[in-house]
């Protein structure tokens, strides 16, 4: 392919998108006119008292709920691993409302998280267990005429959720997803760590070359170009396989007025980053290296 | 011209002040540039002009 100008700028564009919407996070809203800012702004004169009124009702739910139902802030405990991709965890906390501990395995989705729909008004959202089935609940403000209400949604979902660590664990109950979780999530951490130790092996020989004079030689480009694409394949590969598991999330368990956040390239476009640096260096490199073959052979 | 003034390529070297490895280059066509003050020191131990030492083909590729 010829670079030309318009390639150039249109790789530049590409650039700056990734970098301006990597930092923003996905949202999935759901339309819900029973609540939000169109019937807060009824009342807005009265400000501050509508908003004192609201926390007053929410932390009085909250008391009553609290007693049949069983909130989960944090996972306290769970063994397992999990990485940037996925994992399987067992959780260990034991439940204080008489509830059973389940002996399932967990799938951690360890980049995505959940995100109340942000509206005027109360925006809460917490997770609880009952009966040993799992629901999320979020606030919803209603207005009639002047009087304000509060009240909670409850959804049931079959996960698991932490607003303090905002995880989402799915439970694998067949043996065939534990075992291929569990060798697939291996093997990405053996390529990952195979192709991170062979790029910083590269990188220190082509250092050391360029300490001894022998950088413009034909091995170092070659190592240069070797770190740029495995850095980029293991950048996109990152990005792409946590998009795939953040549409099927979405598919599969959207909830109205709960946004499922996902934050694209959150450590990946790092990697693509350092790659096209590499290429860049590989392309210096390349062009210095004929030169010097060219005053080598000039007598 | 190596033949014509009874020249060894070591004598030559020694008088043109280049490597063997360098006249060697020359002298095999891989050389892709030729400096004015090598062609001139060349010239000047051989006793020639250039165009007895430089010859130009065009290659069948």
């Amino acid at each position: 392919m010829k670079i030309n100008g318009n390639v150039i700028s249109a790789f530049c564009v590409i650039v700056i998108l990734i970098l301006v919407f990597g930092k923003m996070e996905l949202y999935h809203y759901y339309p819900d006119n029973s609540y939000g800012i169109d019937a807060y702004s009824m009342e807005e004169n009265k400000g501050d008292s509508i908003k004192s009124e609201i926390r007053i009702a929410q932390q009085k739910l909250d008391s009553i709920k609290r007693v049949e139902r069983n909130y989960i802030d944090g996972f306290d405990g769970f063994s397992g691993s999990y990485n940037n991709f996925l994992g399987l965890v067992n959780l260990e906390r034991k439940s204080d409302r008489g509830e059973k501990k389940d002996n399932l395995e967990y799938l951690v989705l360890s980049k995505i998280g959940l995100k109340v729909q942000e509206r005027e008004g109360p925006n809460y959202l917490a997770f609880y267990t009952k009966n040993g089935d799992s629901y999320l609940s979020r606030t919803k403000l209603s207005v009639n005429g002047k009087e304000n209400s509060i009240s909670y949604i409850d959804k049931k979902v079959n996960y698991k959720y932490s607003s303090k660590e905002n995880m989402i664990l799915l439970p694998l109950r067949m043996p065939f997803w534990k075992v291929s979780v569990e060798i697939f999530s291996y093997a990405i951490i053996a390529i990952a760590l195979f192709s991170y130790f062979f790029t910083l092996k590269m990188f220190f020989e082509v250092i050391i070359a360029i300490s001894k004079n022998n950088g413009f030689e034909n091995k170092n480009v070659n190592k240069l170009k070797k770190m740029a694409i495995v850095l980029a394949v293991l950048g996109t590969y990152s990005s792409v396989f946590n998009i795939i598991i953040y549409l099927f999330f979405s598919i599969n368990h959207s909830i109205e007025g709960v946004a499922i956040t996902y934050s694209f390239w959150e450590h990946d476009y790092f990697l693509v980053i350092l790659s096209a640096l590499c290429y860049l260096i590989y392309t210096a490199f390349k062009k210095a290296m004929i030169l010097k073959q060219e005053q080598d052979l000039t007598i | 011209m190596l033949a014509k003034r009874k020249m060894s390529l070591t004598e030559l070297s020694d008088r043109v002040g280049i490597t063997m490895s360098n006249l060697s280059i020359l002298k095999t066509g891989k050389a892709k540039a030729v400096r004015l003050e090598t062609l001139e020191a060349i010239c000047r131990a051989l006793d020639c002009q250039p165009g007895d030492i430089l010859e130009f083909r065009v290659l069948a590729i």
